[in-house]
Order: C-alpha cells, then sequence, then structure tokens
C-alpha cells in the first residue's frame, strides 16, 4: 500500500515535467520553413493557443501578367482577390496533439483556391511532412518542408 | 384533401422558422498593435474584444446567433506617420476555440491617410466567434521599410447579426 502511495505521489510530481515538455515541442513548429517546391517560405507562428503559418517570401513575388505583386487571385471570394500572397495565411488553427503532430488544421493553395484539411508531423527539428486531404487523410497528398534556419 | 396537406406544411415550416431580426453591433475602439522591432514585410498585429451578447442585445444568448457578417472594418492611426509605413493590410478574426476566418483585406494602404476602410468580406460568417468570450483580430500588415519602434492602431468594426428567436 505505502509503495503504491509513493509510486502514486512521484507520478503526480513528474506531471508537470512531461507537460512543459509536451510544450517545448509544441513549439517546435514556429520558424520559417520552405516547401519541396521552393517557390515560397512560410513563417509559423502561435496565436493564443494554436499555430498559423503565413508567407514571407515568394520567389517570384511578381505576377508575370501584370507586373505587381501577386494577389490571391483564386480566391473564391471575389472581395478578398485582391490580398496579397506575401503575408497571406496559408496554415490555420492547427493544434499540437503531442507525439510532434499538429492536426485540425488547415492548407490553402493559392494556386487554385483551394482549402484542405491538414495535419503536420515533425520528422526531425529541421523537417515537416504536410498533409493535405479531403475527407480522409489516407486520401491525400504529402509534401516535406525543411526549416530555413538549421538548428543545431 | 390535397390542399389541405400543403396548407398543413406550410404552417409547419412558416412556425418552425421562428422571428429572425438583424442587429447592427459597433465595437469599442480595439487596439491593434505589433511591438517592435520590426522588419520589412508581413507583420502581425493583434488585438482583442470580449463578446457580451446580452450588451448586444438584453437576453440574447449564443443559440439566437444565426448568423455575424462584418458590414465596416475603420483604422485609425495613433501617430504622425498615419499610414505611410504600411503598403496593404489583412484583417483575420480568430479565437482559441473557433476556426481563424480572412475578413477584410485593403491593399493598396493609401499613402497619407490618417484613417482607412477595409473592404470586408461578403461570405465571411463570424457565428462561431461571437459564441466564443472573446475574440482575436489578427492583422498582417506589410511593412515598407524595417522600424525599431511599436506599430499601433485602433479599430473600429461593425457587425450585423442575425438573431433568431
Amino acid at each position: 500500500m505505502m509503495k503504491r502511495m509513493i509510486l502514486f505521489f512521484a507520478m503526480a510530481l513528474m506531471l508537470p515535467v512531461f507537460a512543459s515538455a509536451q510544450d517545448a515541442n509544441a513549439d517546435k513548429l514556429v520558424g520559417v520553413w520552405e516547401p519541396s517546391h521552393g517557390k515560397a517560405r512560410v513563417k509559423v507562428e502561435k496565436i493564443g493557443t494554436k499555430f498559423y503559418g503565413k508567407i514571407v517570401w515568394l520567389k517570384e513575388p511578381n505576377d508575370p501578367e501584370t507586373g505587381k505583386p501577386k494577389v490571391d487571385k483564386n480566391n473564391p471570394e471575389e472581395a478578398l482577390r485582391n490580398t496579397p500572397l506575401k503575408g497571406y495565411r496559408l496554415l490555420k488553427d492547427f493544434i499540437y496533439k503531442g507525439n510532434k503532430e499538429w492536426s485540425e488544421g488547415t492548407i490553402y493553395d493559392p494556386e487554385n483556391g483551394s482549402t484542405y484539411k491538414c495535419v503536420i508531423r515533425m520528422k526531425d527539428d529541421n523537417t515537416l511532412e504536410i498533409r493535405g486531404y479531403i475527407g480522409v487523410e489516407a486520401l491525400g497528398r504529402t509534401d516535406v518542408w525543411k526549416r530555413l534556419e538549421i538548428k543545431k | 384533401m390535397k390542399y389541405l396537406s400543403i396548407l398543413s406544411i406550410c404552417a409547419i415550416l412558416f412556425t418552425s422558422c421562428g422571428h429572425e431580426e438583424k442587429v447592427v453591433f459597433t465595437s469599442e475602439e480595439i487596439t491593434l498593435s505589433a511591438e517592435g522591432p520590426l522588419f520589412e514585410g508581413s507583420n502581425t498585429l493583434q488585438g482583442s474584444m470580449l463578446i457580451d451578447l446580452n450588451k448586444i442585445k438584453a437576453g440574447t444568448t449564443a443559440e439566437n446567433v444565426e448568423s455575424v457578417k462584418i458590414k465596416s472594418v475603420k483604422l485609425t492611426s495613433t501617430d504622425s506617420l498615419m499610414f505611410n509605413e504600411i503598403s496593404n493590410i489583412t484583417l483575420q478574426c480568430t479565437s482559441n476555440d473557433a476556426s481563424m476566418i480572412q475578413s477584410a483585406v485593403l491593399n493598396p494602404v493609401p499613402e497619407g491617410a490618417s484613417s482607412i476602410s477595409l473592404i470586408p468580406s461578403a461570405e465571411a460568417d463570424l457565428v462561431e466567434l461571437f459564441k466564443q468570450k472573446e475574440m482575436l483580430f489578427v492583422a498582417d500588415a506589410e511593412l515598407r521599410a524595417d522600424k525599431d519602434g511599436n506599430i499601433s492602431y485602433k479599430a473600429v468594426v461593425e457587425f450585423e447579426l442575425t438573431l433568431k428567436d
């Protein structure tokens, strides 16, 4: 009985340690990331309790047709088609689920104006697997993103 | 008999629809700010607003709110630089328990303006955000050049709520 009580209290004392380790892993998503196509860089930041990513750099910032900075011309809503792509929030509402996985978020593809459900998995500190899907995760596509400033 | 059935269905539909009412609610001044140093490019300004449905209309609860549209977003600069330091701005609304929604944009921001009106989304429905206690405003502003100090704007947002009995 005594042994069980000691074990219980030891576990209770360790809980905050586990929780802070979880938080530290959650914030590892924060940083600047480059998708495999290399055409953009996305800065992930934490707002409230969730994670969001916006475009901070474009390889070709100007639209070749207009010569002006690219805008979200494929947005399903006409009133928002003048939104600049630089600064656009592609990743929205990601929640850390533990085990280096963030889910319940969405990813927006400015190439076609579509929004997909998305799950992010961190393979190592500098590599993300971003899986966008419609409906079930099995029917999706994965892209590998690399951290821009490599952590040592 | 056929007409009686149609009449009955119409009566059921009419009574189940209930009474709808549109209420315009204007926020108090919301401070949107970002702490410096800030860098050329996209910077994030944040502000928040507490939501008290009972203050919007006495007796209103989350269940009564059918939809919430943005009617207007007006930003006022709090310093002498006015809006000269940013080239465009996009406003999103979010909360910890509801999804982020792109709500308004202004691109480009006219130089020399001391106040600007953003173009609101006609389709964005903020109903889930109005069921929370607090709503966050996230504005992405494109800074023309690096800046050591902070940025701060005052926002007044006008919402149109559709309330149902």
